[in-house]
């Protein structure tokens, strides 16, 4: 059984395999009061290690869906780096970006959305064999959608399908067959599985896990869904408001998180456990989320958090070591740990 | 039915056309109590709930059974009859409150109309009840929010108005379907702690429908779980964790994370849900299920029976005692 739970420190000794340092991702946006910028991602800095799945946490406009789009690309990032075994994949351009494209696969959330509807099946998955001229001729490159429909357990001939006939975790399979295609090192997984049913949910995870094992895959693991996020990771990234809070082994940010808002998100969870849950003692977050047009200063999560000081208000605050690889950006640590 | 009794739905069916959405549901809500009711997508859930309020008119749907609310049975009633019902005494919450409330009224006008209409008060005492509701669903400082627009609003404060808005009249039952699936993990925690609190404070029955079962464990006393349109199975909360009986049941609680549920690895159910309009004959879980029995499991519809306190169970498989009841999966692999 254990061997099946991902097992942390088999992991830590890993090289490093995308190393990103200060990201930035800002956007001008015009509105009614003039030229305005939103800070979506403000000074991130994380390693993926081969092989390792880290899981990104936040919630809506926490800046993550960002971070996953800047690692691809899709959006530019403003500042920082992202080292991709010593390329720095943030102001590549041309030809060599596309080469590197290929060493990173998305996977989204929407597989209604992500699959071109007038497209069968085995086209698209074999889009990037073409793009990254990965395949000799149509032969070889149908033997090759075979192959990757085999990988996710899709039968050969859903190659001549279309989407529409296909149900939704059936669609999810073939995205990531897509995925696989050009043989990536690192799957960026934004929220891939939180548009499906539980039991398809499950199917998924337990595919890309497998996947993993396989094929010596590295996850970025974007979700909204902290007990997915659990099942599914190593290590696990907190962000709120463009910012890191907390980053740590998984068992450690589960069991003794060391930043207020970790512990706000872990106790607004609903337990498994109806007696459990009605009487457990919890304090609620209250308020809402502040506009990323104009973060607060200092600790952005000041403004909701139950133990923020003065203090708080005044300088952003840096990740310190809590523990081996746990981070946490909170200037009250000791007390974090009490709540 | 008992003083008590807020609802009572008896054999509801839904056809439309050749496809059979909700097939023999029934259940009951008491005052103050709330019922959970749990499937995936497809399972009837929230046609099971529009059906038995008489919110199901198409023509091509046939709508049969009883759905008793003060003595009125709400299928088949006539449209006047059923919008002094959902004026007076029943409170909708939909899963999304961006589309639910008028895009071009005020908070006021949305919160005051129902009041003026069904409870025939002035306006100005419509507006006091109008802030004592804001209030009551957590807006601080209501006062200048009444002349706001929904689009000024977060999708957290949206749905607190939507829930004032199904306040507003002091309904007797309150329908939530879905009322958090939209919502991020802290805003969903404060608005199932303030329907909880409303709930004590005002003693409405609540119908909460959720695909989570985590967040029902966290708001109703009993729960109906959906599969193929029937109830597969139905008990207490505790229950349903604790000694879950049906296959699916089993199933869907060990295919979803758990925090720090440490699951070595997720059950998956093979498969996909029945077609509704080619449902098995026998029992609606027979192609997916890992101890179906005989033939009899394939040709025969399990009647849904009562183990003991209460506790329904629609399987042969459950109620024949096999050895395999409590634990449908063990050693199932994909």
């Amino acid at each position: 059984m254990s061997e099946v739970r991902n097992s942390q420190p088999a992991n830590r000794d890993e090289p490093v395999l995308l190393s990103v340092q200060n990201l930035q991702v800002h956007f001008a946006v015009r509105g009614a009061a003039g030229k305005q910028t939103v800070h979506a991602v403000e000074d991130i800095s994380f390693d993926l290690k081969r092989g390792e799945t880290l899981g990104l946490v936040g919630e809506s406009g926490s800046g993550k869906s960002t971070i996953a789009n800047a690692l691809m690309r899709l959006e530019d990032p403003t500042g920082g780096r992202i080292m991709l075994e010593g390329i720095d994949i943030a102001t590549l351009r041309g030809s060599d970006l596309k080469s590197v494209r290929r060493r990173l696969a998305m996977v989204f959330q929407d597989p209604f959305s992500a699959l071109n509807p007038r497209q069968r099946i085995g086209l698209s998955i074999a889009e990037p064999l073409v793009v990254h001229k990965l395949a000799n001729g149509g032969a070889e490159r149908s033997k090759r959608v075979r192959e990757l429909l085999d990988l996710v357990n899709l039968p050969a001939h859903f190659a001549d399908r279309f989407p529409h006939e296909l149900s939704g975790g059936q669609r999810q399979r073939v995205c990531i067959a897509r995925a696989l295609a050009g043989d990536p090192d690192i799957m960026i997984l934004d929220e891939a599985t939180a548009s499906l049913d539980v039991s398809v949910q499950a199917q998924i995870m337990n595919l890309l896990k497998d996947l993993q094992r396989r094929l010596g895959l590295t996850y970025l693991f974007v979700s909204h869904d902290l007990a997915a996020v659990e099942y599914m990771s190593h290590r696990v990234l907190v962000m709120y408001l463009g910012r890191l809070m907390e980053i740590s082994p998984r068992d450690e940010l589960y069991t003794q998180s060391a930043h207020p808002y970790t512990r706000a998100l872990l106790a607004a969870i609903p337990l498994a456990d109806p007696v459990a849950e009605r009487s457990r003692e919890r304090t609620l977050l209250e308020g809402e989320v502040p506009s990323p047009l104009n973060p607060p200063s200092g600790c952005v999560f000041r403004t909701r958090c139950p133990i923020a000081v003065d203090e708080c208000s005044e300088v952003v605050p840096a990740a310190i070591e809590v523990g081996e690889d746990h981070n946490s950006a909170c200037i009250r640590v000791p007390v974090a740990q009490e709540l | 039915m008992s003083a008590n009794t807020v609802i009572d739905v008896q054999d509801l069916r839904v056809r439309v056309g050749a496809a059979r959405i909700v097939n023999d549901v029934s259940f009951k809500v008491e005052r103050g109590q709330t019922l959970g009711i749990v499937g995936e997508s497809g399972s009837g859930k929230s046609m099971t709930v529009l059906a038995a309020t008489g919110l199901i008119d198409a023509p091509s749907a046939k709508v049969s059974g009883t759905s008793m609310l003060d003595g009125q049975n709400l299928i088949g009633l006539r449209r006047s009859k059923l919008e002094k019902i959902y004026g007076e005494r029943i409170g909708f919450i939909f899963q999304d409150p961006a589309t639910s409330l008028n895009p071009v009224l005020t908070l006021e006008r949305q919160l005051t109309e129902g009041p003026e209409a069904h409870l025939g008060i002035t306006r100005r005492a419509a507006r006091r009840r109008a802030l004592d509701l804001l209030e009551a669903v957590g807006i601080p400082d209501p006062e200048p929010r009444l002349a706001a627009y929904p689009h000024q609003l977060s999708g957290g404060m949206k749905q607190r108005v939507m829930i004032a808005v199904a306040l507003a009249c002091d309904p007797a039952l309150l329908i939530a379907d879905e009322p958090t699936t939209a919502l991020d993990v802290t805003t969903q925690a404060q608005i199932i702690s303030l329907v909880r609190s409303l709930q004590e404070r005002l003693g409405m029955g609540v119908v909460w429908i959720s695909h989570d079962l985590g967040v029902i464990s966290g708001v109703a006393e009993e729960v109906s779980v959906l599969y193929g349109g029937q109830v597969v199975e139905h008990t207490a909360i505790t229950d349903i964790f604790n000694n879950p009986l049906h296959p699916y049941t089993q199933g869907l609680l060990r295919a979803r994370p758990y925090l720090g549920g440490a699951q070595e690895e997720l059950v998956t159910i093979p498969g996909s849900p029945p077609d509704p309009k080619n449902l098995p004959k026998g029992c609606v879980f027979y192609d997916r299920c890992p101890v179906r029995l005989d033939s009899r499991c394939e040709t025969e519809l399990p009647p849904l029976t009562d183990v003991g306190d209460g506790h329904l169970v629609r399987s042969f498989c459950a109620t024949s005692g096999g050895e395999n009841v409590r634990n449908a999966w063990e050693g199932t692999r994909v």
